[in-house]
C-alpha cells in the first residue's frame, strides 16, 4: 500500500512515469470532460511533455490530452515507488535550473 | 411522429450546406450521434452522397444536416437521416450537446428518432461508449457504428464488433467511411433493427441511499456516482471487446508534440505556421485578386459595353446599371474566390493534419487574458490579411460564444484593404513620418481588439475564458486531398451564394444613388456630375455628423460611405469626387494628396493634420466593407452582425471625435 507521500499533482511527476491517478480536483463541469476522455480515478496515465503555458500533454488510453498548468495539478496520482526517485531527481534538475 | 421530430430539425438546419435529397414523408428518422471527431459527418456523407463539411477538429458540425438514405431493403427502402452535433454525452456543456440532448431525449418519446446510430471511435473505444452508456438508458432503438478500425489496428488495437454489440445489447457493425465500405452491411443491420421492437432500457443502478449518507447526498453526488457506474459498464465492455497489442501510439507524434507545444519551439513553429498563412493570403491571393479585378473591369465590363451597344442599349442607364452595378458587384465577389478558397484550403490542411488542436494549446494563454480559447488567434492573424476569410475561419472555434467574440473583434483587425489608404494619407499629412503613422495604425489595431475584448468579457460574457483548457490531440495524419477539395470547395460555394446577395445588392444601391440626380435640372438619369446626384446629397447630410471630428466634408464622408462597401474604393472615391485621375501608385500622392489635404484643411479650421489621423482611426475602426458584413451574417447570425456594426460605429466616431478634439489642443 503505498503511503500518502507517493501522491503528487500530476504536473510534479516525471515526465513518461507510469502513473495511477487516484483523485480529480476540478470543478464538476470539467472534472466529467476528464473523466469522458478517461482522466478519472484508477486511469493509466503518463505526462509525455511540457505545453508552452505551464501544462502538460497526458497519455491516456491511447490518446493525448492538452492540459493547461491548472488542471494538471488537479489530478492526483500515485507513482509506482520506483519512480519516486525520479521525482527528486527532477525536483533537484528543476531548481537547479 | 416523425413529421413532427423533422418539422423540429428542419429550424436548426436551415444551412444549406448538407446539399442532400430528403426523404419522402413518413420515412423512419434515424439519427447520427457520437463524440466530435470521430467520422461522424464523414459517414454522413457515405450514406447519404451529402457534402457536409468535416474536419479533424472537434465540433465541425454546428448545424444539424439532413439527408436520404437509400437502405436497399425491401421492406425500409430509405430513411430519413439526421447528422447531430458532435456529443461526448447527453450531459449538455455547450450549445452543440444540448440540441444533441433535445433531439435524442428531449422531446416526448413518440417524436424521438425511430432509431439512433451512434458512431464509435474503434481508436478510442472507451471514451466513445459513454455516450451509448447514456442513449441506452432511454427507449430507444440503437445501432453502434464502429469507426477507425484502421487507424485502431495500426495501433494495435483490435475491436470484435460482434462480442461489443453483445455486451452493448445494441448491434456494432464495423464501417470505414473514409473508403465508403461497411454500407451495406450498416444499412442491413439498421432496417433489421428498425423492425426490432424498442429495446427496454438499460436499468439504471440502485443509487444507495444508505443512512450514513442519506440527506447528504445531493444531487451533484448523485450525479457523480451514475457517471462512474456508467464508466464502469463502459470499461466491462472494453475488457470484453478489444484487445491491445502494444501500449501508446507511435513516439514520433509524442516527438512532434514534444516540439511543437514546448515552451521555446512551440511559439517559434506556430508563428512560423502564421506567417506562411498570412503570405499566402496576402502576397500569393493578391496578383488573382488584381488579375480577376482587371478581368472584370477592362475586358468583361468592355464586353458588355459592346454588347449593349450593339443592342443600341449603349450610353444608356442600363448600359451604366449593368457594367457599374452588376458587373462591378459580382466582380468584387470574385476577386474575393480565389483569397478564400486558399484560406479554405489552409484551414483544411491545418485541421486535417492535426496541428490547428497544437496551435491551440501554444496560444491559450495569450488568448484566455481577453477571454478567448488559443484557437482565436488564428482568425485574428488572418484579418490582418483580409477580414472576410478572418470570419469564416472563427467556425474553426467549437463554442458558440467563442464564435461571436472572435467574430466581432476580427473588423478591428486592420485588413491590407485599409493600408493603401493609411498609405495616401501619412505620405501626404506626415511625409516625414510616414512609415512610423502607418505602424502606430497597426498598434493601435491591435490595442483595439485588445480592449474590445476585455470591454465584452466584462459586460456581456462574463463567464467566458474561466474554462480550463482540457484538448484532446488527435493524431496527426496525410490530409487527405479529396476531403480537402470537397471542403475548400463545400465553404467557398456556401460563401459565394450567401455573400454574393449583399455584396451585388451593396454594390447596386451605390450605383442607383449615383447615377440619380438630386433633383430637377441635375441632369438626367445615369448622366449627372458627381456633385449633383442623390449620392452626393446623402453625403452632404451625413457630413455634419463628422464635424467634431475635424472631417465634415461632404467628400470625404462620401468616401467613407463607399468605404463601407470596400476600402478599397475609398481613394478611387476621392478621386471620382475631386475629378482627379487615381494615383497610379499609392506611394506618390500627387494631386489627389494636395486636393485631399486641401479639404481637411478647410473642414478642420485649420487642423488639417490631427483630423488626418482622427479620420485614420475612424477608418480603422468603423466596419471594413459589405463583403465582410455579409459572411458575419453567414456566421454568427443577423443580429450579432447588426450588433457588431453598432458597436463599430460607436466605437469609431468616438476615437475620432477624441482623437480630434484632444490633439487639436495640442496641434
Amino acid at each position: 500500500m503505498p503511503s500518502l507521500e507517493d501522491r503528487v499533482p500530476l504536473g510534479s511527476a516525471p515526465l513518461r512515469a507510469p502513473a495511477r491517478v487516484v483523485e480529480v480536483v476540478a470543478a464538476a463541469a470539467p472534472r466529467r470532460r476528464l473523466a469522458e476522455l478517461g482522466l478519472r480515478p484508477g486511469a493509466v496515465v503518463q505526462a509525455r511533455s511540457r505545453t508552452s503555458g505551464g501544462g502538460r500533454v497526458v497519455a491516456v488510453d491511447g490518446s493525448r490530452i492538452a492540459l493547461d498548468r491548472a488542471t494538471v495539478s488537479g489530478l492526483i496520482v500515485e507513482l509506482a515507488d520506483a519512480e519516486l526517485a525520479d521525482v527528486e531527481l527532477t525536483d533537484v534538475e528543476g531548481s537547479a535550473r | 411522429m416523425t413529421d413532427q421530430l423533422a418539422a423540429r430539425t428542419a429550424v436548426p438546419s436551415c444551412h444549406s450546406d448538407a446539399g442532400g435529397r430528403s426523404a419522402a414523408p413518413g420515412a423512419p428518422v434515424v439519427a447520427l450521434a457520437g463524440s466530435p471527431n470521430v467520422g461522424k459527418s464523414t459517414l454522413f456523407n457515405a450514406l447519404t452522397g451529402a457534402r457536409r463539411q468535416m474536419g479533424n477538429w472537434p465540433g465541425t458540425s454546428v448545424e444539424v444536416g439532413r439527408g436520404s438514405w437509400a437502405l436497399g431493403d425491401a421492406r425500409v427502402p430509405e430513411v430519413a437521416l439526421i447528422d447531430l452535433p458532435g456529443a461526448y454525452s447527453l450531459d449538455p456543456a455547450s450549445p452543440d450537446e444540448e440540441l444533441t440532448r433535445d433531439l435524442l431525449i428531449g422531446a416526448p418519446p413518440d417524436e424521438r428518432p425511430d432509431l439512433v446510430i451512434v458512431t464509435v471511435d474503434a481508436a478510442h473505444l472507451a471514451r466513445s461508449l459513454y455516450l451509448v452508456a447514456q442513449v441506452r438508458e432511454h427507449a430507444l432503438r440503437v445501432v453502434v457504428a464502429l469507426t477507425m478500425a484502421d487507424i485502431a489496428a495500426r495501433r494495435g488495437i483490435h475491436v470484435d464488433a460482434h462480442a461489443l454489440g453483445a455486451h452493448l445489447g445494441a448491434p456494432a457493425v464495423d464501417v470505414d467511411p473514409r473508403h465508403r465500405s461497411g454500407r451495406a452491411s450498416l444499412g442491413e443491420v439498421v432496417a433489421e433493427t428498425l423492425h426490432q421492437p424498442v429495446p427496454v432500457p438499460r436499468p439504471l443502478p440502485e443509487m444507495d441511499l444508505g443512512a450514513d449518507m442519506g440527506a447528504d447526498l445531493d444531487a451533484l453526488d448523485a450525479d457523480l456516482a451514475l457517471a462512474d457506474s456508467r464508466f464502469a459498464w463502459v470499461d466491462e465492455a472494453v475488457r470484453a471487446a478489444s484487445r491491445t497489442e502494444a501500449t501508446g501510439r507511435s513516439t514520433w507524434s509524442d516527438r512532434i508534440d514534444a516540439v511543437v507545444t514546448s515552451r521555446l519551439w512551440g511559439p517559434l513553429v506556430f508563428l512560423g505556421a502564421m506567417w506562411l498563412v498570412f503570405q499566402v493570403t496576402t502576397t500569393v491571393a493578391a496578383p488573382l485578386q488584381d488579375a480577376l479585378d482587371t478581368l472584370f473591369t477592362g475586358p468583361v465590363s468592355e464586353g458588355a459595353r459592346r454588347l449593349l451597344g450593339l443592342v443600341g442599349l449603349g450610353g444608356t442607364p442600363v448600359e451604366g446599371f449593368v457594367v457599374n452595378g452588376l458587373i462591378a458587384g459580382v466582380g468584387m465577389l470574385l476577386t474575393f474566390a480565389p483569397l478564400m478558397a486558399l484560406m479554405f484550403l489552409l484551414l483544411a490542411l491545418l485541421e486535417d493534419s492535426g496541428y490547428l488542436a497544437r496551435a491551440a494549446v501554444v496560444t491559450d494563454r495569450l488568448m484566455r487574458s481577453i477571454g478567448l480559447p488559443g484557437r482565436a488567434f488564428l482568425p485574428l492573424v488572418v484579418g490582418f490579411g483580409c477580414n472576410v476569410p478572418a470570419i469564416s475561419a472563427t467556425r474553426t472555434l467549437p463554442n458558440a460564444r467563442h464564435r461571436i467574440m472572435t467574430a466581432l473583434l476580427v473588423p478591428l483587425t486592420s485588413c491590407s484593404a485599409r493600408l493603401t489608404v493609411y498609405v495616401l494619407m501619412a505620405t501626404t499629412f506626415f511625409p516625414r513620418q510616414a512609415g512610423t503613422v502607418v505602424f502606430l495604425m497597426y498598434v493601435l489595431s491591435i490595442a483595439l481588439v485588445i480592449l474590445l475584448g476585455l470591454a465584452l468579457r466584462a459586460t456581456l460574457w462574463r463567464r467566458v475564458g474561466d474554462e480550463p483548457l482540457i484538448l484532446d490531440l488527435p493524431p496527426y495524419q496525410r490530409p487527405h486531398l479529396r476531403l480537402m477539395a470537397d471542403q475548400t470547395w463545400v465553404r467557398l460555394r456556401t460563401f459565394l451564394q450567401t455573400a454574393g446577395g449583399i455584396i451585388v445588392a451593396t454594390v447596386t444601391i451605390v450605383w442607383l444613388l449615383q447615377a440619380t440626380p438630386a433633383g430637377p435640372g441635375h441632369g438626367s438619369f445615369g448622366d449627372v456630375p458627381a456633385e449633383d446626384s442623390a449620392y452626393a446629397a446623402t453625403a452632404m447630410a451625413v457630413a455634419p455628423v463628422f464635424e467634431p471630428a475635424g472631417f465634415g466634408e461632404w467628400r470625404t464622408s462620401s468616401a467613407l460611405v463607399v468605404g463601407f462597401v470596400a476600402k478599397e474604393a475609398v481613394i478611387s472615391s476621392w478621386a471620382q469626387t475631386f475629378a482627379v485621375s487615381e494615383p497610379s501608385s499609392s506611394d506618390q500622392p500627387g494631386r489627389l494628396g494636395e486636393l485631399v489635404r486641401a479639404d481637411f484643411e478647410r473642414s478642420s479650421g485649420g487642423h488639417g493634420a490631427v483630423a488626418a489621423v482622427a479620420f485614420m482611426v475612424f477608418l480603422l475602426a468603423y466596419t471594413p466593407c459589405v463583403a465582410t458584413v455579409a459572411t458575419q451574417r453567414r456566421e454568427i447570425g443577423l443580429r450579432w452582425t447588426l450588433f457588431g456594426i453598432a458597436v463599430q460605429l460607436a466605437m469609431a466616431w468616438t476615437l475620432a471625435v477624441l482623437v480630434f478634439q484632444v490633439g487639436r489642443v495640442f496641434w
